[in-house]
């Protein structure tokens, strides 16, 4: 599904953010990036939604090279990658079903898709009582399940998670883990940036660590953060 | 399953977007009002210029002065004959004699005893005022024609006026529509900051840059409108005053105006502004959708 081989990310102030990056996940994995701050897990997702342009190498996820993407196809590609973020990125002034729906509002979507996706996507990350409740009604956890459903509203293929967990308690982190474990099992490929250590270790899935811009070791199974 | 085109839902954001900064928004609309006003009121200044210019100028006419013995009728027939001659009046040397002493309040009756010192004249208008000096040189060739004068300075310096006024219109009203643009631009820049986390969440969720863009559009398009309105009836009501004003103090200067010119002048304005302000809200989107 997503496949980088021998990616180099320089940004345009110099700083060589990746090197030398082969990375292969299959439809379905679910997995991994940690590291430090600034070890490159973000520019590894950046790269995935072509938020990036590698600067060597090839990058494609789902079977398109990213990079030869005209700008005028990003929105295409975005439609097949859903991400979610640390701070969360929802519309302060509308609810949690009105923040949901946007991601169809703004493909065009008629009234009847809304109201036909969103229910199922909101009863997948659990909030279905909340649906009418706006972001400050709501705890950093179930912001954060909004997030996701907004993210698979349009039932992208992959899923990136730029560190979900990052402003939630451990409790919280680990059930937002175990929630995109299931997205996972469902069929969606999931990656995730974190350096939660303590979600990588207690789900024991594929864990691909970065230090400096370079993949240092891939756990393909059972994979803990610092290998141990 | 049916898809729309998502025209209310940018609709919705549009509106929604207006309705959060009423400041913003009815700055941008204040800006424009007065920026269209600026442009609308030189524009009747210089149609209104150009117009009692060119009023001037038709009116304008060669006088050929004809020699004793020749045929006026021929002389007529051959001006006449020429394709930038509007119209020709021959004014015998009596009916000379007359405007004459009419004009210098002397009795023509006494004028008459003395004999008339005057030629024969035939008055000659041009189709178009530029041609007035080749017409006049033409007419001195013929045969018959003693000498064929018209008012040169006054005549010449009211053609390079007219020329200078559509000139200047232009450029000024250029620097004018640049000037209008660039405040939408920035008022739209403004918007685009204000909903520059929505901007984000439509490009991450793949929507494509004409939707991103629509709103903004829209938005500049109606404070454009909006804008013009404003301007219209600010120019139309104060053109209104001023005719009144010229037609009860200074008679002698000729303003155009009817139904027909106000109504177009007016929707003339909003559609000014409605392009504008769009044009605006395109360079502005265009260059943050580029950035960002």
């Amino acid at each position: 599904m997503i496949h980088m081989e021998g990616v180099g990310l320089v940004y345009p102030d110099g700083t060589r953010a990746l090197r030398s990056i082969d990375l292969h996940i299959e439809r379905g994995e679910f997995c991994f990036l940690v590291g430090a701050s600034g070890s490159g897990k973000s520019s590894v997702l950046g790269l995935i939604y072509r938020e990036f342009v590698p600067t060597e190498g090839r990058v494609s996820v789902a079977g398109q090279d990213v990079a030869a993407l005209p700008r005028k196809m990003i929105p295409y590609l975005r439609r097949q990658v859903g991400v979610v973020f640390q701070d969360f990125r929802l519309l302060p002034d509308k609810t949690a079903w009105e923040n949901v729906a946007f991601a169809l509002d703004v493909l065009g979507a008629s009234r009847k898709e809304k109201h036909y996706k969103v229910p199922i996507s909101l009863e997948l990350v659990g909030l279905s009582a909340k649906s009418d409740a706006f972001p400050h009604q709501l705890s950093g956890g179930e912001q954060q399940r909004i997030c996701i459903a907004r993210a698979l509203v349009n039932a992208p293929p992959v899923l990136l998670a730029d560190e979900p967990t990052g402003n939630l308690d451990p409790d919280v982190s680990w059930e937002i883990t175990q929630l995109l474990a299931n997205i996972s099992e469902r069929g969606t490929t999931v990656v995730i940036g974190t350096h939660d250590k303590y979600i990588v270790d207690r789900i024991h899935r594929r864990v691909v660590s970065l230090v400096q811009g370079t993949i240092v070791r891939d756990a393909k199974q059972g994979g803990s953060y610092d290998g141990t | 399953m049916e898809r729309s085109s998502g025209l209310d839902f940018i609709l919705l954001e549009t509106w929604t977007a207006i309705r959060r900064n009423p400041l913003i928004t009815l700055a941008a609309m204040g800006n424009m009002a007065i920026s269209l006003a600026i442009l609308g009121a030189f524009f009747l200044g210089a149609i209104n210029l150009d117009y009692m210019a060119s009023l001037q100028a038709k009116s304008a006419f060669i006088s050929v002065y004809l020699e004793d013995k020749a045929d006026a009728g021929e002389l007529e027939a051959k001006l006449y004959g020429d394709l930038r001659v509007k119209e020709t009046e021959f004014v015998s040397k009596q009916q000379a004699l007359q405007e004459w002493a009419e004009m210098m309040s002397v009795d023509p009756e006494a004028l008459r005893i003395i004999g008339t010192p005057l030629p024969d004249i035939i008055r000659v208008k041009v189709v178009d005022p530029n041609d007035i000096a080749a017409v006049a040189e033409f007419a001195m060739k013929l045969p018959g024609v003693e000498d064929a004068t018209y008012k040169r300075d006054v005549t010449d310096k009211i053609l390079v006026l007219s020329h200078g006024i559509k000139v200047s219109g232009l450029v000024i009203g250029l620097l004018l529509v640049a000037g209008t643009m660039l405040i939408v631009s920035t008022t739209i820049r403004l918007t685009i900051y204000a909903r520059r986390r929505e901007i984000r969440i439509m490009q991450l969720v793949g929507a494509t840059n004409w939707f991103i863009r629509a709103p903004l559009l829209f938005e500049g398009g109606f404070q454009g409108i909006v804008g013009g309105i404003l301007s219209a009836i600010l120019l139309c009501a104060g053109y209104a005053l001023l005719r009144s004003f010229v037609a009860d103090n200074l008679q002698f200067i000729q303003l155009v105006y009817s139904a027909q010119f106000v109504i177009v002048f007016a929707l003339g304005l909003v559609l000014a502004g409605a392009l504008f302000g769009v044009a605006g809200a395109l360079l502005s989107a265009n260059r943050y959708l580029v950035e960002a």
